[in-house]
């Protein structure tokens, strides 16, 4: 693997047909291109066929960083080296933007690319998105089909209705709702 | 429909090549004949598999095996075309969907299940719930909690009870200190003399003593041994101590400690937390909150970070609800009880200050945002009509109860409102006491209700005696019962 001394690269190919080019210590950052770069079963173009184009796009953007970042690190002692809120912060603007559904591509795609930063910062995305939320604002955000009967709600609504009852701040959005 | 799906794995010389894919799979089972390159088969078939797809296994997500059968069904709603996908958060994988509601609060867990079935069945059956439980009041013990109840019923049920403080009370006098002392188990009593000061302050858990003593340290013993087994040796008076899992949070002059349990470090300080004598503390189970009671009359709330996290202790908040220096605290999510020399008991909800930190996300469930100094909140409640100097407090199973300068013990057994239905009270064992006399300055009361399975019923008292006319300061088990 040594013997060339430019890089090596990878190619990844995505659901939709799209072909990525990226630099092995790249694809690296994901464990299972990880684990099958170094089992060395892929020599040509790996399809990625869950992840579309503009969402590997995206994953590649986060590898690309966490190289970066273990570069610089591990290399020098560099003052340039991000401390643990810079880090937050650009985990921040990463997700910044993206969408539920979006986001649930991402979440899948690092989930099996085996990305675990990423998974995090999904995550913890989805919680904030989640937080302070109606069933119905949570049902509209994410796409989710109220399968409940209206029995089955009423009932469910019953059971839950402590978690419904709460501070002003609540009770302001109720009524303006 | 598996058939098919085996026959194209077999007839794939590549198939090890592909990163395993299960719209790989369906897609391609949709065209075999074509044989045609999968990668191609997925980009034209589309539309064919957006038809399939409702009918996929669980199979689905192969990189996920805890996977419940719910995604698949819903998810062929939003595939309309293969342009404009729209996922959802039920086409996640189950354990990917539970690792989300993993950092939801209790509240927002139970909104989330009211969005739709599936999602009503994970965030139920979350393992979330004994967390939040445990969190709050540690597990419960014996057999009053009937297992065949979820941990969220459980956690419901406790909450609701939390609400009975701001409700009506009875009050219970106790004359243990005055009348004969009934041991209940003779065998249990046991006195240890080493402390050369008088003790204030005691706390117990499952294996240790714990005791803090004018003599400027903290000793803690072996409750099997009864031996002194570490000091911790202070600057100053100490005045209070709690043991809080692998740390101990002490009180001596006007600064507050944090010592690891086993190797006797310090390993946090915090100095001047009171205009004179810091007097009491109190800790939340999980050990992330730490309340301070001192001779200025506040009570200061921290927030102690993980042992893991750099993070300083930092003050959240601030009450002055007494005329005058609090002498006892007591915590139980989310009330927090002080007495003081005032002779009035102030209880203090700290649910609205946690609620409001804690919405920056993730895995801390406590979180403060704010630099600023803190606010000084007004107390929920007063109780009056003890006698002046009430030493100590404690809180738990809808009692209050507090000791003063009377030598009698106070209990305030709070009534669960009648029109919340839902709240199933359970039948309480006897009431047992653990109360602790001595010097005017240090009573000390430990309730443990729920503690009727556990075969000795934990009970402590410090006093002090003349031997060979000398003073000698020791710990002492006394066991109090209601009088009649």
């Amino acid at each position: 693997m040594s013997e060339s001394t430019e890089k090596k690269m990878v190619r990844l190919r995505s659901s939709d047909g799209e072909v990525f080019e990226v630099e092995e210590s790249v694809a690296k950052v994901a464990k299972t291109l990880q684990d099958m770069l170094e089992e060395d079963c892929a020599d040509a173009v790996i399809p990625i066929t869950c992840v579309r184009a503009p969402i590997l796009t995206k994953v590649i953007d986060y590898c690309k960083d966490q190289v970066m970042i273990s570069s610089s690190s591990s290399t020098t002692n560099n003052p340039n080296e991000r401390t643990e809120q810079e880090r937050k912060a650009w985990g921040q603007k990463f997700m910044e933007g993206v969408d539920s559904s979006t986001l649930c591509e991402l979440l899948v795609a690092s989930n099996f690319l085996n990305i675990e930063g990423l998974l995090n910062l999904g995550v913890d995305k989805m919680v904030s998105m989640i937080q302070g939320k109606y069933p119905q604002e949570i049902r509209d955000m994410f796409n989710v089909v109220n399968d409940f009967t209206p029995e089955e709600e009423e009932e469910i609504r019953n059971q839950n209705a402590w978690a419904f009852e709460r501070d002003p701040y609540y009770k302001k959005r109720s009524s303006s709702k | 429909m598996e058939l098919a799906c085996q026959a194209t794995q077999g007839t794939s010389p590549n198939t090890k090549n592909f990163v395993h894919n299960p719209w790989y799979e369906e897609a391609s089972s949709t065209s075999l004949e074509g044989l045609i390159s999968p990668a191609i088969t997925i980009f034209h078939s589309s539309e064919v598999t957006c038809k399939v797809l409702g009918k996929i296994s669980v199979s689905n997500f192969d990189s996920s095996e805890d996977i419940t059968t719910s995604p698949g069904r819903k998810a062929c709603s939003s595939y309309e075309s293969s342009t404009t996908i729209q996922r959802s958060i039920t086409d996640l994988p189950a354990a990917l969907v539970s690792e989300i509601l993993h950092c939801l609060d209790a509240k927002e867990l139970g909104v989330v299940s009211c969005v739709s079935t599936a999602l009503n069945r994970i965030a139920s059956d979350h393992h979330g719930w004994k967390e939040f439980y445990c969190e709050r009041w540690g597990m419960p013990l014996g057999n009053l909690f009937p297992t065949e109840k979820s941990w969220k019923e459980l956690f419901i049920e406790r909450e609701f009870r939390t609400k009975i403080f701001m409700g009506r009370y009875s009050v219970d006098a106790l004359y243990g200190h005055t009348e004969a002392v009934r041991f209940l188990n003779h065998s249990s009593e046991f006195r240890l003399w080493e402390h050369e000061g008088p003790v204030t302050c005691l706390a117990l858990d499952s294996l240790k003593i714990y005791s803090g003593s004018w003599d400027m340290s903290v000793r803690i013993w072996d409750r099997i041994q009864l031996k002194c087994v570490k000091i911790l040796r202070h600057g100053d008076w100490v005045w209070s101590l709690v043991p809080c899992g692998s740390t101990i949070a002490t009180s001596a002059g006007r600064d507050a400690y944090i010592w690891g349990a086993e190797s006797g470090k310090q390993v946090s300080v915090i100095q001047n937390v009171h205009v004179g004598n810091a007097y009491s503390l109190a800790r939340s189970l999980s050990g992330d909150l730490l309340f301070t009671g001192g001779e200025d009359g506040a009570i200061h709330m921290y927030k102690v970070p993980k042992d893991d996290t750099d993070e300083n202790i930092t003050c959240i908040a601030t009450w002055v609800p007494h005329n005058g220096p609090i002498l006892s605290l007591a915590f139980e999510f989310p009330w927090l009880v002080s007495s003081s020399s005032d002779g009035k008991v102030a209880l203090i909800n700290v649910r609205k200050l946690l609620r409001s930190s804690c919405q920056s996300s993730s895995r801390s469930r406590v979180r403060v945002i704010s630099k600023l100094p803190p606010a000084v909140e007004p107390p929920q409640r007063m109780l009056h009509g003890f006698g002046p100097n009430l030493f100590s407090v404690d809180i738990g199973a809808d009692r209050i109860v507090c000791g003063g300068e009377e030598e009698v013990l106070q209990k305030c057994h709070f009534k669960a409102n009648s029109s919340s239905s839902i709240i199933r009270r359970f039948p309480h064992p006897p009431f047992t006491l653990d109360s602790l006399s001595g010097t005017l300055r240090s009573i000390n009361v430990a309730l443990r209700s729920y503690s009727s399975s556990e075969p000795k019923p934990i009970s402590c008292s410090h006093s002090r005696c003349k031997r060979n006319n000398t003073e000698l300061f020791g710990i002492k088990t006394v066991k109090y019962r209601n009088k009649g």
